[in-house]
């Protein structure tokens, strides 16, 4: 079991940069950084509100279950 | 006591050699030679202790005088985004960030003086170990004195404690 964190896709879609998602959010760029590769442990739900206001898009849209092979 | 050092009982060795002494011969010289000596040892690592490429001389065997301790976390953040996630680390906490070298990814950090202390200084290195997983050596080190009185070992898990904290985002 795995959760994938969609951001970059997202960002792409609002043709966003991650400094500026970062500026939007409040939250540094090395972390939204280590997020987006899928190597944090834990996602707040403060910070899952605040990335789905700055995009515009629902919780599902960034995160992404895949089921083991 | 969780455990005594070796260099701990011969700093106890010695000060029981230097009050025999001063009991047998009461000679002014070798009092002076005592304290004058350690105090010089401490100055000298007081003004050391500011720059990272005086990482060796805290870190080496011979420096008998001081404690140090490792302790190693593993990550599989890469390198670079590790390094400024552990400056980031440092930034938020107690520790002060003092110096780095960023080619090297190396960190020193330091507690404050108080007290009980003159401080330790923590030295950061991340490392890539292979293509998926990258080390966090971290190194506690005493300013004076060769027992730390756990303050090492306290440093290692407050670390420890900050970064696991910190991947929750």
């Amino acid at each position: 079991m795995a959760i994938i964190v969609n951001l970059d896709v997202m960002l792409a879609k609002r043709k966003l940069q991650l400094k500026e998602l970062s500026e939007m959010v409040g939250i540094s760029v090395v972390n939204l950084s280590i997020l987006k590769k899928s190597k944090g442990k834990a996602i707040r739900f403060s910070t899952l509100n605040a990335i789905c206001i700055a995009l515009d898009c629902q919780p599902g849209d960034i995160l992404e279950h895949i089921k083991d092979e | 006591m969780k455990k005594i050092k070796f260099p701990f009982i011969i700093s106890l060795v010695f000060y029981s050699i230097y009050k025999l002494l001063k009991h047998l011969t009461d000679e002014p010289i070798l009092s002076l030679l005592i304290f004058t000596i350690p105090i010089i040892l401490l100055f000298i690592n007081l003004i050391l202790r500011r720059r990272i490429k005086y990482k060796y001389w805290f870190l080496s065997k011979l420096n008998f005088y001081l404690d140090k301790e490792s302790t190693v976390i593993t990550s599989n953040i890469p390198l670079d985004l590790l390094y400024q996630k552990v400056i980031l680390v440092i930034n938020e906490s107690n520790f002060k960030l003092i110096d780095s070298i960023i080619n090297k990814h190396q960190i020193l950090a330091s507690t404050s003086a108080n007290f009980w202390t003159w401080g330790e200084n923590i030295y950061v290195e991340v490392i890539r170990k292979n293509d998926t997983l990258t080390e966090i050596k971290i190194t506690s080190a005493t300013i004076f004195g060769s027992y730390s009185w756990n303050r090492n070992e306290k440093n290692h898990q407050h670390f420890c404690q900050l970064f696991e904290q910190s991947l929750t985002i």
